[in-house]
């Protein structure tokens, strides 16, 4: 009794303690996580604004050298040099400056001075003497032209005032500018190092506080030249919550409720002397103790996603407020492309409701009259998405992006799913190992389980999950390439019904499954012509066995050379005896025959394995009393070797047909389903939708549809055969 | 506690932890160096070749590592799970057949390399322009091409002889074709079956492409829209019409030879003096070459027959090293990528000639240098190559598959080819107007 206790208090508590500390990793590591996100995109944001502003200031530049001079104080221009195609000094601006050097000693000024050579007109910032400066190279009648602008000082002020995100500025490491606030006066080494060659934000820690830090490239986007760094300042976007202080009670309480329920169960089931009222109680308590914690799944689940909404609104937020960092005197004088990376999410801009620009085709069609202004979620274009608008007429942009949470959503409801499962599996561990008859059996149900616990959960994890996601993806459209998978309803299976090659698939497939009687009948043979003490039988068991042990691929490609109608070993050995040509695998009438008489050959000594076991373990005093009794070898078949082997030939029926259901590799090698479809079954079918054509959602409907096949199959087995086939 | 217990609670320890990992979605840290991903295609031998290329780029970087992971099979399905993912590789090798770069493309998932061309000194005017024009767009170009593959015609010289049949030239038409198929198809042995054959009728698709274009027909409409007016055309029937009738009415060919997948045994069979002309491309020259130095075979090869008098004409099919949108290393990625089709990794693997050298240069030393006598079919049919379908058209896969149905239907079903061709047309034209809507 003290070790039922035992047992009892780990099974219901484990779960429970499993699901808690699984629970507050996730809120922890979602507290952990978003905010880096959300730092991040503004790291980018900056970054982009660095390149807008450079290609919007390399704009305002004149196009032709001649009217340099006349814009040059309204440009802002400083100084600058003409040097002719040869690199002599042709025009300093102001008269008598000296000149400034044409081949600036830099690694980054040859590429600007060869691109100006090819005729592109380039700018980009850059320290000379330590001092950063904006030097533009401007091609114009075989002359170049270096202008040296000012840093703009109110880069940083600028985009601080409007993202609320405090930014510094750095050139090769050193800090140019910032927004107030105290930076570090030079990045560390090993950041510089993972921006040049890793190509995106980082969120980390810089003297002790929580940075993000994007790349900025040079003028064609090839080398890092610098950094931004952003922290988040007063006027930041709220940021989710720096906690969630209700969160980790829910797993909490969870624990305490499974806790209570457990001691219950274990009052009631040890107080109860009846195996089967124990058993009742047992699964009665275990429904009530799992039930909390799979509440506090659910609330998890809200919670977490609620946290990641607002990170989203933060996101589209920040993003929103960038706009007014670009230049716009009409919104749509921008290509929504363009502003769409500039922003980091979608872009729209419309009119009422007409939509003049759109930064993605499929968004250009939808209807946003309907949306309220503000920051909300909507569906555009089929797909959920993060929405910001503002009130007001006229032309402005609606930024639109995909929602943080639902992908939160969509891995702690596979958490949640995974819990369900171990519940489940604990409820029938302990159904089955507490409704034992005695202790001896019980602790035999009980080693039992555990055994088997390490591959039931691998099952669970590699197959029970993929099954749940082609289950959710068959109602889905899905490409693969892209992210979106909109909901479709019972599209796909209705698209199904409808569709003559797959139903054509199914026939074949059903066509092809009957090689395994046939190859029962062969197996069977060759078992009982090798169960015997012979010298060699190893030898002959080990040649039947080869076939199935030997790659499908390369059994095909040789087969398909047996079977070439014209030059194939089979026609060319029947036509010895006068038989044939048949045409094999090239004739839509007599292909998947051929691909039977292979599966034939192929399963033979699998299932003649089987079979040999069976035989084993028929005794043979059996046999014995039968000859005794006058019985001779045809009736002591089907008297005793047969009836006897009927849980075998159940398990060889049962499994060889699920496995030809499955059949793949033949046809995918050899016919491809031709021809004339002849030979397409229903997994090629499957393939070829899924990697093929890149239809996910409709491969999955079409997988879902051939397991409940399998399913049926299988039990209608199970009902009318495997009754009598329970060894007695 | 018993060690049943502790067995029992090490399981749910470890789905615990399993849970957690999941949770986390930790991102493994590979340590200090950085390391590029390249993902390609390719047999043992062009491993070898591959990795003597990377061993020469790791001679100027040398900070980093690169894995080569070579994928023989299933490789679509690798890098478009490794590209949803997260962990794309940061180079990864694609065409404009079975592995087509344009689902890539028009869904922003490579770099566009045009701006960057100057920067890595690549001067896209040394390749094949055709080639070149697989990978490019307005505005960009996605993936430097690797090498390419015409369609031609390979012609066993022994079998021509034996059976008297003067070899043709260039300037061969249809007619003359069908003239050296009829002659070259015999009962050797006279058992009363034929034991040589003149040709074979391809299944793929890709293989009848040529024939097609040469009878100044095609399958889809110039905008890659649909095939009603084009499949249905009577210049493309005319071509497919020509095949079928090998088969039904010359009887040119080994049985009704509808062939599946290319597993070496059209090639076997070209070996051993069974078929006299088959069409392929310039990765049979690896596996061939060995028997024409011994001295057991001779071979010729012929850019595609001409078509009453028009061009002769045939499709390319090239690959190039293309760049992930989310690859984490883009410079060095696009470094790399550049380095694997320069003119160095263009020879390297000239030498092993599976595919012949994109950059023109190179297939230009290796033709001169070519003691075969064959290079020289190949240099005429690149510069009359036409890129595939596969170039532009998304669902090219999903198109192409329903073409070896019109030679089934009208082979076994006997069906009117025009019937068949309106009826495909129909069917490929629904496939096109609704791209992935399942």
């Amino acid at each position: 009794m003290k070790r039922l206790r035992a047992s009892l208090l780990l099974l219901v508590a484990l779960p429970a303690l499993a699901f808690a500390v699984a629970g507050i990793a996730v809120v922890v590591s979602s507290r952990a996580s978003l905010q880096p996100v959300l730092d991040r995109h503004a790291a980018t944001r900056a970054a982009e604004y660095f390149r807008y502003y450079r290609s919007s200031r390399l704009a305002e530049m004149p196009e032709s050298l001649d009217r340099l001079e006349a814009g040059a104080a309204e440009l802002d221009v400083e100084r600058y040099t003409i040097y002719d195609d040869a690199g002599r000094v042709t025009e300093t601006y102001p008269l008598n400056a000296p000149p400034l050097p044409l081949a600036i000693d830099t690694e980054q000024s040859a590429p600007m001075l060869d691109a100006a050579r090819r005729g592109h007109a380039v700018l980009d910032l850059m320290a000379i003497d330590g001092q950063p400066v904006w030097l533009a190279y401007l091609p114009g009648n075989e002359q170049i032209a270096v202008v040296l602008r000012d840093v703009s000082p109110e880069l940083a002020e600028r985009f601080a005032e409007r993202t609320g995100y405090d930014l510094a500025l750095y050139l090769d490491a050193s800090l140019v500018q910032a927004s107030g606030g105290s930076f570090v006066e030079a990045l560390p080494a090993t950041l510089t190092d993972s921006l040049a060659s890793f190509d995106r934000a980082l969120a980390v820690e810089l003297a002790r506080a929580p940075i993000a830090v994007a790349p900025i490239k040079d003028f064609d986007d090839w080398d890092a030249t610098g950094a931004v760094v952003v922290r988040a300042g007063e006027g930041a976007p709220l940021p989710p919550p720096p906690s969630l202080p209700n969160a980790p009670i829910a797993p909490m309480s969870a624990l305490v409720l499974a806790a209570a329920a457990t001691l219950l169960i274990v009052w009631r089931v040890t107080r109860t002397s009846s195996t089967e009222r124990r058993a009742q109680n047992l699964r009665r308590g275990f429904a009530i103790a799992l039930a909390p914690p799979a509440l506090a799944a659910f609330w998890l689940v809200q919670a977490d996603a609620e946290m990641s909404a607002r990170a989203t609104d933060a996101m589209i937020e920040v993003s929103y407020r960038c706009i007014t960092l670009m230049t716009i005197e009409e919104p749509d004088s921008i290509p929504a492309n363009v502003a769409a990376a500039f922003l980091g999410t979608d872009l729209v801009v419309t009119d009422g409701p007409t939509v003049l620009e759109a930064s993605r085709p499929e968004l250009a069609t939808a209807d946003y009259s309907g949306l309220e202004p503000g920051i909300g979620r909507a569906n555009v274009a089929g797909r959920r998405m993060a929405y910001a608008k503002t009130e007001g007429g006229g032309a402005w942009p609606i930024l639109l992006t995909t929602p943080l949470e639902d992908a939160r959503k969509t891995t702690l409801f596979w958490l949640a799913g995974l819990y369900g499962l171990l519940a489940v599996g604990v409820l029938i561990y302990a159904s089955l190992a507490f409704a034992a008859e005695n202790a001896i059996e019980l602790r035999e149900a009980k080693t039992a389980w555990r055994f088997v616990s390490p591959s039931m959960i691998l099952l669970l994890l590699f197959s029970a999950a993929p099954l749940l996601f082609a289950f959710y993806l068959s109602f889905h459209r899905w490409n693969l390439l892209e992210p979106a998978k909109p909901f479709v309803g019972l599209d796909h299976y209705i698209d199904l019904a409808r569709d003559g090659l797959f139903w054509n698939a199914a026939k074949n497939t059903a066509i092809y499954s009957l090689y395994v009687p046939a190859t029962m009948v062969f197996a069977l043979a060759v078992a009982i012509l090798l169960n015997r003490k012979i010298k060699g039988v190893a030898l002959l068991r080990a040649v039947f066995f080869l076939p199935y042990i030997t790659s499908f691929v390369a059994i095909s490609i040789v087969w398909q050379w047996m079977y070439d109608p014209d030059f194939g070993l089979f026609n060319w050995s029947l036509g010895l005896v006068g038989l044939g040509p048949f045409p094999w695998l090239n004739s839509p009438s007599t292909a998947l025959l051929a691909l039977i008489i292979m599966a034939v050959w192929i399963h033979i000594g699998f299932q003649m394995i089987i079979f040999l076991a069976g035989l084993q373990a028929i005794p043979g005093e059996f046999y014995e009393a039968a000859m005794i009794d006058g019985a001779g070898p045809w009736r002591r078949f089907w008297r005793i070797t047969l009836p006897l082997l009927k849980p075998t030939t159940f398990f060889v029926l049962v499994t060889s047909i699920i496995g030809s259901f499955q059949v793949f590799t033949f046809v995918y090698v050899m016919t491809e389903g031709g021809p004339l479809h002849a030979t397409d079954v229903i997994v090629y079918h499957i393939y070829q939708n899924a990697w093929q054509f890149l239809r996910m959602g409709y491969a999955s409907a079409m997988s879902w549809v051939l397991f409940a096949v399998i399913f049926v199959i299988t039990l209608l087995q199970f009902r009318f055969l495997g009754r009598r086939t329970a060894p007695s | 506690m018993s060690l049943g217990q502790r067995s029992g609670l090490s399981a749910t320890l470890l789905s615990v932890v399993c849970i957690g990992v999941m949770a986390c979605g930790c991102e493994s840290n590979r340590g200090d160096r950085t390391v590029l991903r390249v993902m390609a295609w390719a047999g043992p031998d062009e491993r070898a070749i591959e990795q003597r290329v990377i061993d020469r780029f790791l001679v100027d970087h040398p900070d980093i590592e690169i894995e080569f992971e070579s994928i023989s099979a299933n490789y679509r399905e690798r890098l478009l799970t490794s590209i949803v993912a997260g962990t794309p590789p940061d180079v990864a090798l694609l065409d404009n057949g079975s592995f087509g770069a344009a689902p890539f493309i028009s869904r922003d998932l490579l770099v566009n390399v045009a701006p960057y061309l100057d920067r890595i000194g690549v001067d896209t005017s040394a390749y094949y322009g055709e080639v070149l024009s697989i990978f490019r767009r307005p505005g960009g170009l996605y993936a430097f091409p690797k090498d390419f593959n015409p369609i031609v015609f390979y012609l066993n010289v022994d079998l021509f002889e034996e059976a008297g049949v003067p070899l043709p030239d260039t300037t061969w038409t249809w007619d003359d074709f069908l003239d050296i198929a009829v002659k070259l198809t015999r009962d050797v042995d006279g058992d009363g079956r034929n034991d040589t054959f003149g040709t074979r009728v391809p299944r793929n698709f890709f293989l009848w492409q040529p024939w097609v274009w040469a009878a100044g027909g095609d399958v889809l409409s110039p905008d890659g829209l649909r095939a009603s007016g084009y499949l249905d055309s009577p210049e493309t029937e005319a071509a497919i019409q020509f095949l079928a009738d090998l088969i039904t009415v010359h009887d040119v060919v080994p049985s009704v030879d509808v062939q599946r997948q290319l597993t070496g045994l059209e090639r076997n069979f070209f070996l051993t003096g069974r078929i006299g002309m088959v069409t392929s491309g310039h990765w049979w020259l690896p596996r061939i070459r060995p028997y024409i130095d011994d001295g057991r075979v001779r071979v010729a090869v012929l850019p595609p027959p001409r078509y009453e008098d028009r061009e002769p004409v045939t499709v390319i099919y090239a690959a190039g090293w293309a760049v992930p949108h989310n690859t984490r290393h883009k410079k060095l990625a696009i470094e790399l990528a550049a380095h694997l089709s320069s003119v160095e990794a263009q020879r390297m693997r000239a030498e092993y000639g599976l595919a012949i050298p994109s950059i023109r240069q190179a297939h230009e030393e290796f033709a001169a240098a070519d003691t075969y006598g064959l290079e020289e079919a190949f240099l005429f049919a690149a510069r009359n190559g036409r890129m595939s379908w596969g170039s532009s058209v998304e669902d090219w896969a999903h198109v192409e598959v329903q073409m070896p149905d019109i030679f089934d239907r009208v082979i076994f079903e006997g069906e009117p080819l025009h019937d068949v061709t309106i009826e495909i047309a129909r069917r490929i034209d629904e496939i096109l107007a609704t791209p992935g809507t399942r």
